[in-house]
């Protein structure tokens, strides 16, 4: 699969997710980005799949915790990033390139969600502070057991500004909170507080902050030290489970659409140009920036339609 | 021993030596089973519940009790696969009983009393009892059944966590539908049934056809299909915990 990414992305990944295990097979995967509430990079989200790959080959990890460092568990992904997803000069990710970014970096059988839920060793997820977003769809509804504090901030909050609620429609999210809380949090981009998240079934524990890291270590140590052969049974029953109950099935519609229908920052700047000079001077500059991005100076020369547009659209 | 009185449009079936469920026993899941369907199969009865003759509904499994159901499971498949886990079987006869199906629960509930709870449509408890996930003893237990019950993480973390469930819990959880004393439990399981027979008996009878339609399109008889592999499975966990223990 091919890395995508920007220079300082990919080189920053190793150290934005971390990993470290136990004596007892507590494994721990925390994400290491405070000072943007550990939002996640491309690179980041690869890295946490690989490391959830590798647990699941390490037979001296019984148990895979996640967490974050600093305010927040995770704030979602990071949307003010270059990762290679548009082509030089186009002014959208194309469908093809969003269809690859959801299917192996977010909600594919090969992504990393997927690798969380299907992951033959039981997760704890420490959520502390906001756990939004991506965050929420794709490792806050995915652990097995979520330990929430009171002062928790979870949900699809993103739905307020960036277009379609795909947390309405999540199947695992409809499973896990019943429709008509996936509807009144998906819809509304509501918080939910850890309180709630206990009340609608998101959540396993609710403990006061001070409690955390005691509650969390408390029932992975729980989990590590069962049986191995138990434990791993009733994995397999909880997996076999899942899929008969179709919580796997792929998420095609939030993060795709919602990243299809962001504006790049070129887009923002058409917009602009259409309130200065209307729509046909605003493609006219397009086409310019257009022929520089791509080193076609013929592109610049000749606009089809332009002057039909000027007819049409008029002066601003 | 399974008596069965029949009144006022209501089967009570108690269970003499349930704990022999607990073993397997082949012979007693079929009386059980039969004294389910013969029961449902009257158009004077409604509504059917199902108790203990005992003070406790199903305590928690003994080491010879699972031992035992191993043996049955490894030496009767078939047997064993027909009388609980098959449409044939016990439970399935329970989840997709042509009569409204109650449980009354009081202290603890554990293994085989897990599972007739949760393939009841209703179940009233005493404030005393005490809810044990039955998936690590039974492989014939419904775990879709179970998040469709409680919803996907209330199931999981049963399963996983690290306690059983008092009847508040439950409650909460959506396992158990009225929490009452145990001096008042006997009349408020009556008095659940009685109001679901009080529906005309077509509507019982539609309402569990709907009901099985949406069990079936939601997993239930799949996973049930699947026992018998999580039979195989359970008996080669448990046989690498022996091994472990002998090391």
């Amino acid at each position: 699969m091919k890395a995508y990414g920007n220079p300082e992305s990919l080189a920053r990944a190793e150290d934005q997710v971390l990993l470290e295990v136990s004596p007892e097979g507590v494994a721990r995967i925390t994400l290491n980005r405070p000072e943007k509430h550990n939002a996640m990079t491309v690179p980041m989200r690869r890295r946490l799949m690989a490391l959830v790959h590798q647990c699941e080959a390490d037979d001296r990890v019984r148990v895979i915790v996640f967490a974050g460092n600093g305010k927040s568990f995770c704030s979602g992904n990071e949307i003010n990033e270059d990762w290679g997803q548009r082509q030089p000069g186009t002014r959208r990710m194309s469908l093809s390139m969003a269809n690859r970014y959801a299917s192996d970096l977010n909600y594919g059988r090969q992504a990393f969600s997927q690798a969380i839920t299907r992951c033959s060793k039981p997760t704890v997820l420490r959520l502390h502070g906001y756990c939004a977003a991506a965050a929420y769809f794709m490792i806050g509804t995915r652990c097995d057991l979520v330990v929430v504090t009171p002062s928790s901030k979870i949900g699809a909050l993103e739905a307020r500004f960036l277009g379609p609620a795909g947390a309405v429609s999540a199947t695992h999210i409809n499973r896990i909170l019943g429709t008509k809380a996936a509807r009144r949090y998906g819809y509304s981009g509501a918080v939910m507080t850890g309180e709630d998240a206990l009340r609608v079934g998101l959540a396993h524990r609710c403990v006061p902050d001070e409690g955390m890291d005691a509650e969390v270590s408390r029932l992975a140590l729980r989990l590590a030290r069962r049986s191995p052969a138990m434990t791993h049974y009733l994995m397999k029953r909880v997996r076999a489970a899942e899929s008969l109950f179709e919580t796997n099935v792929r998420e095609v519609n939030g993060m795709l659409f919602s990243h299809f229908l962001q504006a790049a920052p070129d887009e923002a700047h058409f917009w602009t140009q259409v309130k200065a000079s209307g729509v046909a001077g605003a493609l006219a500059a397009d086409k310019e920036r257009l022929a520089k991005a791509t080193g076609d100076a013929g592109a610049a020369g000749s606009a089809p339609g332009r002057a039909h547009m000027q007819g049409m659209v008029g002066s601003p | 021993m399974i008596d069965v009185d029949l009144h006022n449009l209501v089967a009570v079936v108690t269970m003499g030596d349930g704990d022999r469920l607990a073993s397997a026993d082949i012979g007693y899941a079929q009386q059980l089973r039969d004294a389910i369907r013969d029961s449902a199969d009257l158009d004077t009865v409604k509504a059917i519940v199902l108790r203990s003759a005992d003070p406790d509904f199903f305590p928690p499994l003994s080491a010879s009790q699972r031992q035992a159901a191993q043996r049955v499971r490894a030496s009767q498949p078939r047997a064993w696969h027909a009388a609980f886990c098959a449409p044939t079987g016990l439970y399935q006869n329970l989840a997709y009983c042509k009569k409204f199906t109650l449980t009354q629960v009081a202290g603890p509930c554990a293994g085989p009393g897990s599972m007739l709870v949760l393939c009841t449509d209703h179940t009233v408890c005493a404030d005393d009892a005490r809810f044990e996930a039955p998936f690590a003893d039974l492989p014939e237990s419904n775990m879709v059944l179970a998040m469709l019950t409680l919803r996907l993480n209330r199931a999981k973390g049963w399963v996983l966590g690290e306690d059983d469930w008092d009847a508040a819990q439950a409650q909460a959880a959506g396992l158990v539908n009225r929490v009452t004393t145990r001096q008042a439990l006997a009349g408020a399981a009556i008095e659940a049934a009685q109001a679901a027979a009080r529906i005309p008996l077509d509507g019982v009878a539609m309402t569990k056809l709907l009901l099985e339609a949406f069990l079936d399109t939601q997993g239930i008889g799949q996973e049930f299909d699947m026992a018998p592999l999580y039979a195989d499975a359970l008996r080669l966990a448990e046989l690498d915990d022996a091994q472990e223990s002998t090391r």
